[in-house]
């Protein structure tokens, strides 16, 4: 049978015809495209603003496997109120620290409270982001050694004074990348370069920093006992942890294995006067990126209604400029309506005819939209994502590779497709129900 | 190949009804050439309109090629024109945005036909009526007899079995007329094609195999 809908030809009539309105209306047809270009690539910026904060990219590639534990929340036994801060060295270790079904599990500094100041013989101090971790760290995230290796656990535990600095870092003090071994000082105290690593990104906030060293070499470092918790206070403080999954479908198990902890560490609190609240932690990647306040519930499903909500409206706009201008188009075209109806042409062929050069406009207008992401994404990142992650020495750089995620292109496509059935639908369908002999006349009823 | 049995056609709006067309009763036979005449607003066009079904009798029936057109849904409307008729209008009603070969071949695009073919058979029958040097003009660069003449060829491009034509020289002067008349002639005697065709020319008229005449909604010949 023949299938109107899909032939070549019938593809090829769709984009001569789009071509000749353009033609016919250049100003309006550009002021069209335009306008809807804008709207999808306002879309967009939402879309990959989320997009950076939860898809996997280096040094975070296995984001999709992760599980995060940023905050201990406690409360009082007299429900006086709740308490919540990052880890206390105790209590992370005896809630994470002996994990079975892991591949690993890596405590690092919460956050970077305030830049550290670096310099090496010779060269003029300046401030630079410092991080302490443990050696599981560079497990979990894939960091681009250009030269050296990570401290690993012995490096750790003796606590010995090695650092691994980035790129830019490395240039700044040596003016060179190969410098494993030379001294710098950091806040004060010696450390040795064991590695440098490809500038990070503060996009991928855990993994950032511009320096990273041993906690156990920080002077807030301390090995904690059960005798040290005497109140919440004193169960927090400065880590956080992540865990690597060996895959998704055991994050499940180890809920639970991290549930038994808490259980376990809640019996032993009792005479403290105060329990820890898990809060269905440790959390994926795309909670933690949304998720406001750590010790409060939240619900991703209304989040993502909000935001549904939100590119809802944002899709509103550009599908009523758009419907009113195909609408517009269409009067215009009225007489062709019925010529081509009085030739042949279904009710049904008029409106996917409609629909698909509609289609093609929309598709333009997504293309441009992209585009305009990507440029943005590559010439205004600093500016285009710093609201986001303020805080930091370093850039929010992002590849172009993130930028042209197969996602998000099909997202792009996705809010062509949606906006064109927004906008074409009503006027095609009132189009394919005008009578031909009026149509012909040119009458639009 | 046509019969319409007690055919009527009432427009109604809020405020009036109209009796386009009342009890009409017409058998056309295959090959024939039957103009229709009649003064202004006698129902000539309404008739055309219900035998090219492009509007719907109020009453009666309509057969063409034996098949009850009454009750056929929208497709197979659209696919029994496409196939049995091709229209030709006095304003000829090309589409402006297209360029000749591009309007004649309209159609095809209905139809399981390549674009080349289409293409192909597009330029035969644009040589056919004598336009093959103006087959990238747009309607608005042609002269009106050209503008029918490739209404003509949209018309005949498909091989239809019957031709509709609503008063086809009406818009031209008598010589452009007349080679217009020349086409249609041509295609009946020639290719055998059924032409209906609405006039208020008696010389034209009368160069057809019959003549029927409308009065006020009523077939009166």
């Amino acid at each position: 049978m023949y299938d109107f809908y899909f032939s070549k030809s019938m593809k090829t009539n769709y984009i001569k015809q789009v071509w000749r309105y353009f033609r016919q209306d250049p100003v309006v047809s550009i002021v069209s495209i335009i306008g809807t270009a804008l709207a999808i690539f306002l879309i967009m910026v939402i879309v990959m603003l989320q997009e950076v904060k939860v898809v996997p990219f280096a040094p975070e590639s296995n984001r999709d496997r992760s599980l995060y534990s940023s905050a201990l929340v406690a409360r009082d036994f007299k429900e006086l109120g709740s308490w919540s801060g990052a880890f206390g060295l105790y209590m992370g270790k005896k809630l994470y620290g002996n994990l079975k079904t892991p591949e690993t599990v890596s405590f690092y500094q919460a956050w970077i409270q305030k830049p550290s100041t670096v310099s090496s013989s010779g060269s003029v101090p300046f401030l630079a982001d410092n991080k302490g971790t443990d050696a599981n760290f560079f497990k979990v995230f894939d960091f681009d050694f250009l030269s050296g290796r990570p401290f690993d656990n012995s490096d750790f535990e003796s606590k010995k004074h090695v650092a691994v600095i980035s790129e830019s870092v490395a240039r700044r003090l040596f003016h060179s990348i190969n410098v494993v071994g030379r001294p710098i000082e950091l806040d004060h105290s010696e450390y040795k370069v064991c590695a440098v690593v490809r500038d990070v990104s503060t996009l991928t906030p855990v993994a950032y920093a511009q320096i990273w060293i041993p906690f156990s070499t920080q002077s807030d470092y301390k090995v904690q006992t059960i005798s040290d918790i005497t109140d919440i206070g004193s169960s927090m403080g400065p880590y956080a942890i992540v865990i690597l999954a060996r895959k998704t479908s055991d994050f499940p198990k180890i809920r639970e294995e991290v549930m038994l902890n808490y259980k376990r560490m809640n019996a032993q609190l009792k005479s403290k006067q105060f329990y820890l609240d898990r809060m269905n932690r440790p959390y994926t990647q795309s909670f933690k990126a949304v998720q406001p306040y750590e010790n409060e519930e939240f619900s991703m499903i209304s989040y993502y209604y909000r935001q549904g909500v939100l590119i809802l409206i944002l899709l509103l706009v550009p599908a009523i400029n758009l419907s009113s201008m195909t609408q517009s188009r269409l009067r215009r075209r009225v007489s062709e309506i019925g010529i081509r109806r009085a030739f042949g042409c279904s009710r049904r062929e008029m409106i996917y005819n409609i629909i698909m050069e509609n289609f093609i406009f929309t598709l333009i207008a997504g293309l441009i939209g992209l585009i305009l992401c990507v440029i943005f994404g590559y010439f205004f990142s600093t500016t285009f994502f710093d609201e986001a992650f303020t805080n930091h020495l370093g850039k929010p750089a992002v590849s172009l590779k993130v930028l042209l995620n197969p996602v998000i292109f099909l997202f792009t496509l996705l809010f062509c497709f949606i906006l064109n059935l927004f906008s074409s639908s009503i006027p095609a369908w009132r189009a394919s129900r005008t009578n031909i002999v009026n149509a012909i006349g040119g009458v639009n009823h | 190949m046509i019969s319409l049995q007690g055919v009527g056609k009432v427009y109604r709006t809020k405020e009036i009804e109209t009796q386009a067309l009342e009890n009409v009763n017409i058998n056309v036979e295959k090959g024939e050439f039957l103009s229709v005449m009649g003064p202004s607003g006698c129902g000539k066009s309404t008739l055309l309109n219900i035998i090219g079904m492009l509007d719907l009798p109020t009453s009666g029936t309509v057969l063409i090629d034996d098949i009850q057109t009454a009750g056929m849904k929208d497709r197979q409307l659209a696919a029994f024109r496409n196939k049995m008729i091709g229209f030709i209008f006095q304003s000829f009603h090309l589409i402006q945005s297209l360029n000749v070969i591009d309007n004649v071949e309209v159609p095809l695009l209905y139809r399981d036909v390549s674009a080349k073919e289409r293409h192909q058979l597009a330029k035969d029958v644009i040589e056919k009526v004598g336009l093959s040097h103006r087959i990238h003009h747009f309607p608005s660069e042609l002269s009106g007899g050209q503008c029918q003449r490739v209404a003509i060829a949209r018309a005949i491009i498909g091989n239809p079995e019957i031709i509709l034509a609503d008063e086809p020289t009406g818009n031209l002067d008598s010589k452009m007329g007349g080679e217009i008349m020349e086409i249609l002639h041509k295609l009946n005697k020639e290719e055998g094609r059924t032409i209906i065709m609405v006039t208020h020319n008696e010389e034209q008229a009368k160069q057809t195999t019959r003549t029927i005449r409308f009065f006020d909604g009523r077939q009166i010949v």
